[in-house]
């Protein structure tokens, strides 16, 4: 019998119209259209649910309705604007507003489309707007390529290159350089072969191409994350602990890449319960996420901001049931990079897990799932992590039976993982912290759970690079009191560490290169130390 | 347009629509996929009831319980006996009732073989999220294992989008896309359509979801629309909402009696209602 199928469109695969604020009526014709267009759809009730939810990265458009409140469509066409650069916005008007039509195009908006609404004009409308989406992804596409090219100039050919770009003929660079025309032009065509380009017209569009990506687009209508090395993502660690009256938190660890200004603002601070990312940890003994830090959640906003930093977790650390350490991730969330922090805490309706907080970072299909996905307890890391009440370090979710979402996981490229029970109970736990590295781009390069035991620590399982390293396979690798993970299990407190003591971390694991940057954090039950997990790269 | 052809899921359909009173379902029209359609006095056993009260067969049953029904247990008599009606080999069945208000309008009968699909009846639970009650899946292990744990609550996913809106949904291109969470593309079997029907309605929302995966192995039909009063703009489109809106009942409709596209042998078509109004035709091509 004869069965008939339009291929799809590839490009129409990952478009989505996101509809925010729509009545029922507006509804149904944008669905409709952006069905019979091929692209999928989602529906937010406030631009607030769309930035939540969306990814810098998310190809489509944004429709809205815009009324006669003409400060309030401002509010949520500034804040998608700000937040989802590359995405077009489609206002929805009444007929008569041409003049309300005229002044949201000049604010921005990509297009409008009066009431009531013909199904070819949407259509079109939205096929456009993807279009124009789709377009500036391929710009800022080639915009990397070029940085990359660019990558593989050296000083004194960008030195003669600034020049060119400012205008100057061969002799005045020479002069400017104090070195021959003879040895600018050899410069110039060392670097036009080196990046593959045939004239000084082309090199120059390169050259802008590649300063627009690296300046994350600043100035233009395109903005995206510059393509940084992703182990630099992790911008600092710490260790916050109560001070010994237990009225306040004061920073016990840290470390930092390129932070002075935000360590120096760091190390003044103490919390009480309650205030800043610390203190809520403390306060609600749970973990904390912060996607954007320009709040006033964060206090420390401003030198997180100049300090590249834009993410924050925080979890805590029990001791004898009380909060012994609250440890924050700091991340720098625009790289390229594809990472999950999860809370998961135990329903007793189902004694399965649920999600209970968590940051994605650019694998939002992950995060929607798993917003509606029960993880039993004893598969899967987090719910081995559950059962028993200790750290558990896993890979290749994929080819893991009982890992519920290790489909989703290996979809997303995300390879390798951590849970921590949040508890010191030494029994099934209600509550796990969970963080999920990418394949391409490891946040933490290295991941080791170290079981103690009578003799010391014996290293339960290690990962390094998502692979199952040989070390694990030693079994009983005893660690020395210098190393971190060592440290971590004599003091009961994490440890975080610098390029000095991580590399004792790892001194069995001969075949991995030292480390420079991680945290060692104990798992405690009635005081004593039973485990410690280590991440690290 | 590049056409392909391949084999579909549905194999068989049978349409059951009310007697004057509404005291019984009669059955109107069956059809095997690919055969000729059965009269009556030409079906191969007399055993299948021409005519069910509520809550007898499976199209009673469905009626009387106002939620699709799957059968598909092994060894099941009913589903022998369908596939030995039918002449074909079924792997499971689905009975969909249609209501309008509180009426009912007919339930259609789909005979589904084996393949890569499936179809899964989404009910509330104690904490009024939607879980799945009953499915059939045919090739897609991964898909069964996480939809056990996934529950959703109104308004997220298809099928509570479905549940809140109590408007039909048929989503194309879905395998790997945002709009269908559970899919991640990676699937060789990947599911490529969804129609969700919302099925029985009570305090503004439907009782129950019904989920059709359709994979572009064995797509459950040749050809799938959701047909809107609003936005039918052609003729065979027009001609079928025609024909079901004068019954307001599923119809079976051959080419003869309706012009059908991509050289179709025949269209099934169910009205699908929110209370009294009707919101959509979903509309099968063979």
């Amino acid at each position: 019998m004869p069965v008939f199928r339009v291929p799809a469109n590839p490009d129409s695969l990952t478009a989505t119209v996101h509809a925010v604020a729509l009545t029922p009526h507006d509804t149904i014709p944008i669905l409709d259209a952006a069905e019979s267009a091929g692209f999928g759809f989602r529906q937010y009730a406030d631009a607030q649910g769309l930035i939540d939810a969306a990814s810098p990265s998310v190809v489509g458009c944004v429709v809205t309705s815009c009324g006669t409140d003409s400060l309030k469509d401002q509010a949520v066409l500034t804040q998608v604007k700000t937040h989802l650069h590359s995405l077009p916005l489609v206002a929805l008007l009444e007929s008569d507003s041409a003049d309300r039509a005229v002044g949201l195009m000049q604010q921005g908006i990509y297009t409008v489309i009066a009431r009531p609404f013909e199904r070819g004009k949407l259509l079109t409308a939205l096929s456009m707007a993807v279009a124009e989406c789709q377009a500036t992804h391929r710009t800022v596409d080639h915009c990397r390529e070029a940085s990359l090219r660019m990558d593989e100039a050296t000083e004194k050919e960008i030195e003669v290159l600034q020049l060119i770009m400012q205008g100057k003929k061969n002799k005045e660079i020479a002069g400017h350089l104090g070195i021959t025309v003879r040895a600018v032009e050899d410069r110039r065509f060392r670097l036009m072969k080196k990046v593959g380009v045939e004239s000084v017209a082309e090199l120059v569009a390169l050259a802008v191409s590649a300063k627009y990506f690296r300046q994350g687009f600043s100035g233009s209508h395109l903005r995206s994350s510059a393509a940084r090395d992703p182990r630099q993502c992790v911008k600092g660690i710490e260790v916050w602990s109560p001070a010994e009256d237990g009225s306040v938190l004061t920073l016990r660890q840290s470390c930092y890449r390129e932070a002075g200004m935000f360590q120096e603002a760091s190390e003044k601070l103490t919390f009480h319960r309650g205030e800043g990312l610390p203190g809520r940890v403390w306060e609600r003994r749970a973990p904390v996420f912060l996607r954007e830090l320009i709040t006033t959640e964060f206090v420390r906003s401003s030198a997180a901001g100049a300090a590249g930093m834009t993410t924050a977790i925080g979890f805590p650390v029990f001791c004898n049931g009380d909060v012994r350490a609250v440890v924050l991730i700091l991340l720098d969330g625009r790289h390229q990079m594809k990472a999950a922090f999860e809370w998961w805490r135990l329903d007793p309706g189902t004694a399965n897990l649920r999600l209970a907080g968590g940051t994605f970072i650019n694998c939002e299909r992950l995060r929607r799932l798993s917003e509606f996905v029960q993880l039993p307890v004893g598969e899967g890391i987090a719910g081995i992590a559950a059962e028993h009440g200790r750290p558990y370090v896993g890979a290749r979710f994929n080819d893991d039976p009982g890992a519920v979402r290790g489909v989703a996981l290996a979809a997303e490229g995300l390879s390798s993982g951590v849970a921590l029970p949040l508890t010191d109970s030494g029994a099934m736990t209600s509550d796990v912290f969970t963080m999920f590295n990418s394949e391409d781009t490891q946040m933490f390069s290295l991941l080791q759970a170290w079981k103690v035991n009578g003799r010391g620590l014996s290293l339960a399982n290690e990962y390094f690079d998502g692979v199952s390293s040989l070390a694990a396979q030693m079994a009983a690798v005893t660690a020395t009191e210098v190393s971190i993970a060592g440290r971590a299990a004599a003091l009961g407190t994490p440890i975080v560490v610098d390029s000095g003591s991580a590399a004792q971390a790892v001194s069995r694991s001969v075949h991995i290169p030292a480390p420079s940057f991680g945290i060692a954090i104990p798992t405690l039950v009635r005081g004593r130390v039973v485990a410690v997990t280590v991440f690290a790269n | 347009m590049i056409l392909t052809a391949t084999d579909t899921l549905i194999r068989y359909v049978e349409i059951w629509v009310p007697d004057q009173g509404a005291s019984r379902l009669n059955r109107a029209a069956c059809r095997v996929v690919g055969g000729p359609q059965l009269a009556e006095s030409e079906r191969r056993n007399c055993g299948g009831a021409r005519s069910v009260a509520a809550g007898e067969g499976l199209a009673g049953r469905a009626w009387h319980q106002k939620s699709a029904t799957i059968l598909q247990e092994d060894p099941s008599e009913l589903l022998d006996r369908i596939s030995l009606e039918c002449g074909a080999s079924l792997a499971a069945v689905v009975a969909i009732p249609i209501f309008r208000q509180h009426e009912i309008c007919g339930v259609v009968v789909l005979g589904l073989g084996a393949g890569f699909g499936g179809a899964e009846i989404w009910n509330r639970d104690d904490r009024d999220e939607l879980a799945v009650s009953v499915a059939y899946y045919s090739g897609l292990p991964s898909f069964e294992f996480i939809t056990r744990y996934t529950r959703f609550p109104k308004g997220a996913g298809i099928p509570g989008q479905v549940w809140e809106s109590g408007v039909p949904r048929l989503l194309r291109n879905v395998n790997g896309s945002d709009g269908f969470m559970r899919s991640f593309g990676n699937d060789p079997a990947g599911i490529s359509e969804v129609i969700g029907l919302p099925i029985g309605s009570s305090h503004g929302f439907a009782d129950s979801v019904l989920l059709l995966l359709s994979s572009q192995q064995t797509p459950l039909a040749g050809h799938m629309e959701l047909l809107n009063d609003s936005l039918s703009n052609t003729d065979w489109q027009k001609s079928l909402t025609q024909h079901v809106a004068s019954g307001q009942a599923p119809v079976l409709c051959c080419n003869s009696e309706v012009s059908l596209p991509h050289g179709a042998e025949f269209a099934v078509a169910l009205p699908m209602y929110r209370n009294a109004d009707p919101v959509g035709t979903l509309c099968f091509l063979f």
